[in-house]
């Protein structure tokens, strides 16, 4: 360790300083007003705790990424999707088997992709929720974060049960059917909640519309609000180190 | 204040990943990029699926217009519906093979045009649109002469695709919307 060479992360800084801006072109034009690596570095290009345990880092981020997926397919399907009981079997086959381009099934890719994205994210998500558990991530001071990760996690879930039933098949009916049938079993408020969520006493197409609305409207706009929050958080806070406790990250911030 | 040892960073290997990371992103991007342009464009391609809807024997035809009404299934998305059609056929000449199709749309804003055997011309009665009996406009507001259909003769039977029609009226956006196939 060398005396006078400042905290780690001036000195990651210099070193990134290094980093070469073209003379010409989009970059250069962007950097000349603004010095975009300020940003990068400071947000993108931190170093992640660790060896190979750095890599358990990692798992936030790609559920952050698989819900941009999400969010990028969902909303192509949402141009083709008909949320009535009449349309919604009608609609979702026609992705699936009609919806081509130069031959090419894009509907069934598309679909595809937001059908694994779902089960993919639920996976990404207990990983994520497991790695900060062992290692302890959710003590002192971060526990909203990881209050804010409990409610990411029930969104997510949500996510998955409403959207279930958008193909309005046999599965999709029944499992719903079940799914709030559980709802009702709570004590005192099941009923009640039951009722409000299937949109009466029986599911119908009320029960379709309103699933489809959280599934689009309600959980794909809190769950962007709390992700840039829980985000947020880890930036103020810095990430949690590992038990070694020897990165730089948290040496620099003075407390591993 | 702690000091970190930072002799394992090497500028020249965090240059090499920043590159790397950048491909890997733009990788990533693009494999959801590019299908979900493709499917952006899919209406774009949409074929036209072809439709071909019988008239009636060839026999029947005179070189005066002969009225057919036609229903036949059109879908667009997922949605299937019946479309009905109003027609006018005739022979070219008394005894010519070549058989000419008209449209009953007229081309001012899409009202149904009759033809009146007895004044020798179609009518609209929407806005005194008058035409001729090959549909030329001889009066009124219509801009352009009355539509016509490719007809499709075979086996001594008259067929036409009215899905082609129904494509080619979108297409001159006539006025008044959808130009209303429906029989009026
Ligand atoms: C939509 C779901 C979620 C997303 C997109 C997400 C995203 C992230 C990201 C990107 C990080 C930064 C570091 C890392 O990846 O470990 C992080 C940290 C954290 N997450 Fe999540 N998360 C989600 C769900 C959860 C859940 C279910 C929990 C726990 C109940 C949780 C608790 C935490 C905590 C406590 C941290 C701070 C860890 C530290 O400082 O070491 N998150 N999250
Ligand atoms: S619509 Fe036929 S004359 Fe106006």
């Amino acid at each position: 360790m060398d005396e006078g060479r400042g905290t780690a992360e001036e000195q990651i800084r210099q070193l990134n300083a290094d980093v070469k801006i073209p003379p010409r072109g989009l970059v250069h034009w962007l950097a000349e007003r603004f010095d975009y690596r300020a940003f990068v570095i400071k947000d993108l290009d931190k170093p992640v705790p660790g060896d190979w345990w750095g890599w358990f880092f990692t798992l936030g981020t790609a559920a952050a990424g698989i819900f941009l997926v999400q969010a990028i397919t969902g909303v192509l399907l949402a141009m083709y999707y008909a949320a009535t009981p009449e349309g919604a079997y009608e609609s979702v086959k026609y992705i699936s088997e009609e919806l081509k381009v130069w031959g090419f099934p894009i509907g069934h890719l598309i679909r595809g992709m937001h059908f694994w994205g779902s089960t993919a994210m639920i996976i990404l998500v207990g990983l994520h929720m497991l790695r900060v558990l062992f290692f302890g991530s959710y003590k002192k001071p971060r526990e909203v974060t990881w209050l804010i990760g409990v409610l990411l996690l029930i969104f997510t879930a949500g996510f998955a049960f409403t959207g279930y039933l958008l193909p309005w098949d046999q599965k999709a009916y029944w499992a719903t059917q079940v799914g709030t049938n559980i709802l009702g079993t709570l004590p005192v408020i099941g009923q009640p909640l039951k009722v409000i969520i299937r949109g009466g006493q029986e599911m119908s197409a009320m029960t379709l519309t309103r699933f489809y609305a959280i599934h689009v409207l309600i959980l794909p706009a809190l769950t962007t609000l709390f992700i840039l929050a829980h985000l947020a958080l880890v930036r103020m806070q810095g990430i949690s180190g590992t038990w070694r406790g020897k990165d730089p990250v948290d040496a620099a911030k003075g407390e591993a | 204040m702690n000091k970190v040892d930072l002799s394992g960073y090497d500028p020249k290997r965090r240059a090499f990943f920043r590159r790397g990371l950048m491909l890997l992103s733009g990788l990533l991007a693009a494999l959801v990029g590019i299908p979900a342009i493709a499917f952006l464009i899919e209406p774009l391609v949409e074929k036209i699926r072809s439709n071909e809807v019988e008239l009636g024997p060839i026999e029947e035809l005179t070189d005066r217009p002969r009225k057919y009404v036609i229903r036949f299934m059109t879908q667009t998305g997922w949605v299937k519906s019946e479309k009905v059609m109003t027609l006018y056929a005739r022979r070219a000449a008394p005894d010519s093979d070549e058989v000419v199709v008209m449209s009953n749309i007229c081309t001012h804003l899409g009202c149904p045009a009759r033809w009146e055997d007895e004044n020798d011309r179609f009518f609209c009665p929407c806005h005194d649109g008058i035409y001729d009996i090959e549909g030329r406009v001889i009066g009124g507001p219509p801009p352009r002469p009355l539509d016509r259909l490719k007809p499709i003769v075979r086996d001594g039977y008259l067929f036409v695709d009215p899905t082609d029609y129904i494509h080619q009226i979108d297409e001159e956006k006539l006025l008044g919307g959808k130009g209303s196939t429906e029989e009026g």
